[in-house]
């Protein structure tokens, strides 16, 4: 086992991790420029950033959660509407990449009113992001 | 919440051809609204509809 030096920010996410020798004034510099705090992490091995953070105690790491959506289709006729269901409020919903809102609940529908490809992207912090492409026919297909 | 699945640059041109029946189905559309006399006695001497006519009466449906 090895100590993982690990500085968060105030949302617990982890800004950077490193094995190497960390002193007390990196810690106290790490706190005063960039208000990240410091957690000394016993692991043999490395952790990924973007899919872990800090608990709310400050004392351990948590892994992301997954989402684990269900569409009621993903390949559709036009005026289709899709049901995504098991999903919950606060999470950011991107069509094509471009933000298309942040759930306030947890219903969310698709409506098929163009045909082609469509990227759906679900975000949400300390989750892992989840990605789903839906096909929608033009009429005859 | 809802989202409209629509491309940014979808005009209204895009649009409607996602929604129109494929050509062959429109031709055909066409000619029975001819055959049902919506545009006159005389458009059923056009070359459009006796030539799809023609080909009607040779392979009729079975």
């Amino acid at each position: 086992m090895a100590t993982l030096h690990i500085f968060y920010d105030s949302n617990k996410d982890i800004a950077w991790t490193s094995f190497g020798a960390c002193s007390a004034e990196l810690i106290a510099e790490q706190k005063s420029s960039n208000n990240l705090d410091y957690l000394a992490y016993e692991t043999d091995q490395l952790l990924e950033i973007s899919h872990n953070y800090v608990n709310g105690a400050g004392n351990g790491i948590v892994a992301y959660s997954t989402f684990s959506p269900t569409y009621s289709a993903t390949s559709v006729d036009l005026d289709t509407v899709i049901n995504i269901t098991g999903l919950s409020s606060g999470t950011e919903v991107f069509l094509d990449g471009v933000s298309a809102g942040t759930m306030s609940d947890s219903t969310l529908t698709l409506t098929a009113v163009q045909a082609g490809e469509f990227s759906i992207e679900l975000k949400k912090s300390h989750f892992v992001t989840h990605n789903t492409t839906i096909t929608v026919k033009r009429r005859g297909e | 919440m809802n989202i409209n699945l629509v491309k940014t640059n979808a005009t209204y041109a895009t649009k409607r051809a996602d929604y129109y029946p494929p050509g062959n189905e429109q031709l055909d559309l066409l000619y029975h609204a001819i055959d049902a006399g919506e545009f006159g006695n005389d458009a059923k001497t056009s070359s459009f509809y006796t030539e799809l006519k023609a080909v009607k009466d040779k392979y009729p449906k079975s």
